[in-house]
């Protein structure tokens, strides 16, 4: 038995599809490639498979990974590629198949860029003022869903804490962003929140927003592998 | 592809995974190189349309084809119509993105009575003139197939072509033809005289419906190049009719969710109550090997890990054990489960049982459909209660703890006795499992009752029945409550207004065209969804239109009527469906059509054969 590291991506109409939906679809596909997959014991067996940082609804990704074992030792990890490669759905494509270096619990924090555009350049260029204004505060606070023992409350926390690097530049009628914000179990920005929030604070709404993951780190901003 | 206007509302929805496409087995093609585009529609959501088998066979049929490309199409669900409404986007095909009105051909499938006021609110989404009469132009081209077709009248208005029966070939034969008078430039009018020839087809224009004083249908009378009796197709043999090598696998969760393999067509039972019974004969098997190989190759492009065998009645296959065998001599293996739905009491073997619990085990339903001898015999549900017995006996000592049982109350001829008796075969079936000396140590037993409204369908023996009223079915679902005197039995019930609305559409006439118009602008969609049901604007829509629900719900035909789908031929007679009639009244048993033929007519559709008369 060993563990295997597929880096995917969620692009196009796949990111309209739940963390929770993108899970049963890779136990699928796994049956699909027909891998040796190796199964868990006990009254009811299933293939291994685990997954990093779920992504929001509506975002694309260049960087998510599931961690399967399988229970051959031949077969290559460029064969798995192929395999696997050959039974993916429309935007999620494999990146790559490695073994796993780090472990998922280890990533801290994650690389966003986001795209917004807005019905005019008048209101790109007001936006992208009053939020690097925003940014540049030591304070942005938004509400957020937390939980308190087992009950659900709404706690306020300061997004700027949780930004470790932020580029924010005017193209046009578009406002770009890149991000590194805090991402894994404990402390998590999703950068949906910080665009609502930001436009919220500014009154300006964007027309369409894109937002792409690039990319997950570990501490000292190494990326995760 | 989706488009812009559709990206910037798709996350202020529920599901957005529903309105986007782009699933594994989806089928892209290049627009510019097909002649015919073909939405294909399913009137309710998208869980419930990508869950049905007919959907994908013929998706597959058309896009089989190097000319057309056939998309598909849900009815948005509530919220998301409502955002398409306000930022003016038309309803849109699934795989291209484009606009339905653009297509060659709109056709819905028409599965269920409830889903008719969908049908109308699609069409007004795409932009498509509601009234045939209204469409001057040939294209797009509003067609309807499905089992609720065969009473098209409340939907006639709507709808340019009707597809009777199985539509593999009748589909493809529609869109040659179209193709045909695309290239020739032809009216709609010209097109629609070639199509009244086929057999399969009805043009319901073509035929002048006149009426009697107390609004009984007088005459239906052909026009045209339309023939007396438009006839349903049949497809004469499974198995070298096309069937899917893949489906497409939704990525978000389904209510079908797993591979479906049909076994065959057709039911030897002839219960009287059963539409599906009656419309899909003849009995036409598909050979074990094909099933199998057909399996085995879905479950290889779709990643499934259950295939679910199809048909009305899994156990009457004639090669049910050689198919099992068969199957799991590879299912096991990897894993994947085989369920057999609609099994019956009857003949459920011990065999059948053992190879059952080879793979994982579910609930086991049973459907006596009636709770005394009686009235069984009546509705010829062959079925005795020691039968019931024994396969609860059966199945309680084989492991299981939950027993899900099915019955109807408002059965033609039923008493309040024949209610109580549901509750008392629910009882025995709890002491059957307490009498039982091996039953799991420890655990106690469930019963599951569902009891559902009759509602009389077309080409039944009981078309001419009247249905319960809602305060007689009300009165009876109490009654049933109250002979309950155990918690180890449930009971569920179904909302009485929605089984009369359903009632009054079976068996309509074209004058239903009108009310739907007017019960849609009232908001009424989804009629299916009890969340979304507004009876009173039904109500309403009827008195606005000065016509009587209940004329078409709880009145008793006369067998000398002329029934609105008289002029419709689904292969089974109309003098067999009296005889059968007049049995049920005097309790009286057909016996099932494998011990003797009952000579229901519906050979003659597949040149006189059925597979069922060997
Ligand atoms: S033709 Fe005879 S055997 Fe076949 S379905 Fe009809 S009654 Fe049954």
């Amino acid at each position: 038995m060993r563990c295997v590291r597929i880096r995917f991506t969620k692009t196009g109409r796949m990111i309209y599809v739940s963390h929770l939906d993108v899970n049963r679809m890779m136990a699928r596909a796994v049956r699909r490639a027909e891998l040796p997959m190796w199964y868990t014991e006990g009254f009811n067996p299933h293939p291994y498979i685990a997954f990093a940082l779920p992504l929001s609804l509506g975002q694309s990704s260049e960087c998510e990974y599931m961690d399967i074992r399988i229970e051959s030792d031949t077969m290559t990890d460029e064969e798995i590629k192929e395999k696997f490669s050959a039974v993916m759905p429309e935007g999620a494509e494999i990146k790559s198949v490695t073994a796993p270096v780090y472990d998922i619990n280890e990533i801290c924090g994650a690389k966003y860029q986001v795209k917004l555009i807005f019905n005019s350049d008048d209101e790109a260029k007001a936006f992208c003022e009053k939020s690097t204004a925003l940014l540049d505060g030591g304070e942005l606070l938004a509400e957020k869903k937390g939980k308190k023992g087992r009950r659900k409350v709404m706690k306020q926390v300061n997004l700027i804490e949780q930004i470790f690097e932020k580029e924010v530049a005017l193209d046009g009628s578009e406002v770009l962003m890149n991000l590194t914000v805090a991402a894994g179990n404990t402390v998590n920005l999703n950068p949906a929140l910080l665009v609502e929030t930001l436009s919220k604070e500014t009154g300006i709404c964007p027309d369409l927003q894109y937002i792409e993951r690039k990319d997950l780190i570990i501490a000292n901003g190494v990326s995760f592998r | 592809m989706i488009p812009t206007e559709v990206e910037k509302i798709l996350l202020k929805v529920q599901k957005p995974g529903r309105y986007v496409g782009g699933e594994l087995n989806s089928v892209m093609k290049d627009k510019s190189k097909v002649d015919l585009r073909y939405a294909f529609c399913f009137p309710d959501t998208y869980e419930i349309g990508m869950s049905h088998l007919g959907m994908k066979i013929l998706y597959s049929v058309v896009n089989k084809r190097d000319d057309a490309w056939c998309e598909r199409v849900f009815a948005p669900w509530v919220d998301m119509e409502e955002l398409m409404r306000e930022k003016n986007i038309p309803l849109y095909a699934l795989e291209s993105g484009d606009p339905v009105k653009d297509f060659d051909m709109v056709g819905f499938t028409l599965q269920y009575e409830l889903s008719y006021s969908n049908v109308i609110n699609m069409l007004d989404l795409a932009g498509i003139p509601l009234y045939s009469k209204d469409r001057e132009s040939l294209t797009p081209l509003v067609v309807a197939g499905g089992p609720c077709v065969c009473n098209s009248e409340p939907v006639a208005d709507f709808m340019d072509v009707i597809m009777l029966g199985e539509g593999e070939e009748t589909t493809n034969e529609l869109l040659d033809l179209l193709k045909l008078h695309k290239k020739k430039g032809s009216t709609k009018h010209e097109f629609l005289c070639d199509v009244a020839k086929l057999e399969g087809f009805y043009v319901p224009s073509f035929y002048d419906v006149e009426y009697n004083e107390d609004n009984t249908v007088k005459s239906v009378t052909p026009k045209y190049t339309a023939p007396e009796k438009a006839v349903k197709r049949v497809i004469s043999d499974l198995d070298t009719v096309h069937y899917p090598e893949s489906f497409i696998v939704p990525s978000i969760e389904i209510v079908h969710d797993r591979v479906t393999s049909e076994i065959f067509r057709g039911c030897i039972r002839g219960c009287r109550f059963c539409q599906a019974g009656f419309i899909y004969r003849p009995i036409r098997e598909k050979s074990a090997d094909v099933v199998n190989e057909q399996s085995k190759s879905l479950c290889k492009t779709t990643g499934y890990d259950e295939i679910s065998l199809c048909s009305l009645s899994t156990s009457d296959y004639t090669e049910i054990e050689p198919l099992l065998d068969k199957m799991l001599s590879w299912t096991v293996d990897k894993k994947i489960n085989v369920a057999l739905p609609s099994l019956r009491v009857d003949n459920f073997s011990e065999e059948l049982m053992q190879k059952l619990t080879a793979v994982r085990r579910s609930g086991l339903t049973f459907a006596p459909e009636a709770g005394t001898q009686r009235l069984r015999d009546a509705i010829n549900k062959n079925v005795t209660e020691d039968e019931v017995m024994e396969t609860a006996r059966k199945a309680f000592a084989g492991g299981w703890t939950g027993v899900k049982l099915y019955f109807m109350i408002g059965l033609p001829t039923e008493t309040l006795d024949d209610v109580a008796g549901i509750a008392e075969l629910g009882q025995k079936v709890v002491n059957e499992f307490y009498n039982n000396p091996d039953k799991p140590k420890g655990k106690g037993v469930t019963v599951n009752i569902s009891a559902s409204s009759f509602v009389p369908k077309p080409f039944t023996p009981f078309q001419w029945e009247a249905q319960d009223t809602m305060e007689q079915l009300s009165e009876k679902q109490q009654h049933l409550m109250a002979s309950v005197r155990t918690k180890k039995i449930n009971i569920s019930t179904h909302l009485t207004p929605t089984s009369f609305l359903e009632g009054v559409f079976a068996r309509g006439d074209r004058k239903l065209s009108k009310v739907m118009e007017v019960a849609w602008k009232k908001g009424c969609r989804f009629d299916g969804w009890d969340d979304q049901f507004h009876f009173d604007l039904w109500m309403e829509a009827f008195k606005e239109c000065g016509i009587e629900p209940e004329f078409y719900a709880n009145r008793k035909r006369d067998f000398s009527e002329v029934l609105p789908w008289d002029h419709l031929d689904y292969g089974v007679s109309k003098k067999f469906l009296m005889k059968e009639n007049e049995k049920a009244h005097r309790s009286e048993t057909t016996q099932n059509c494998r011990q003797k033929c009952a000579g229901c007519g519906a050979n003659k559709l597949n040149g006189g054969k059925c597979h069922a008369m060997c």
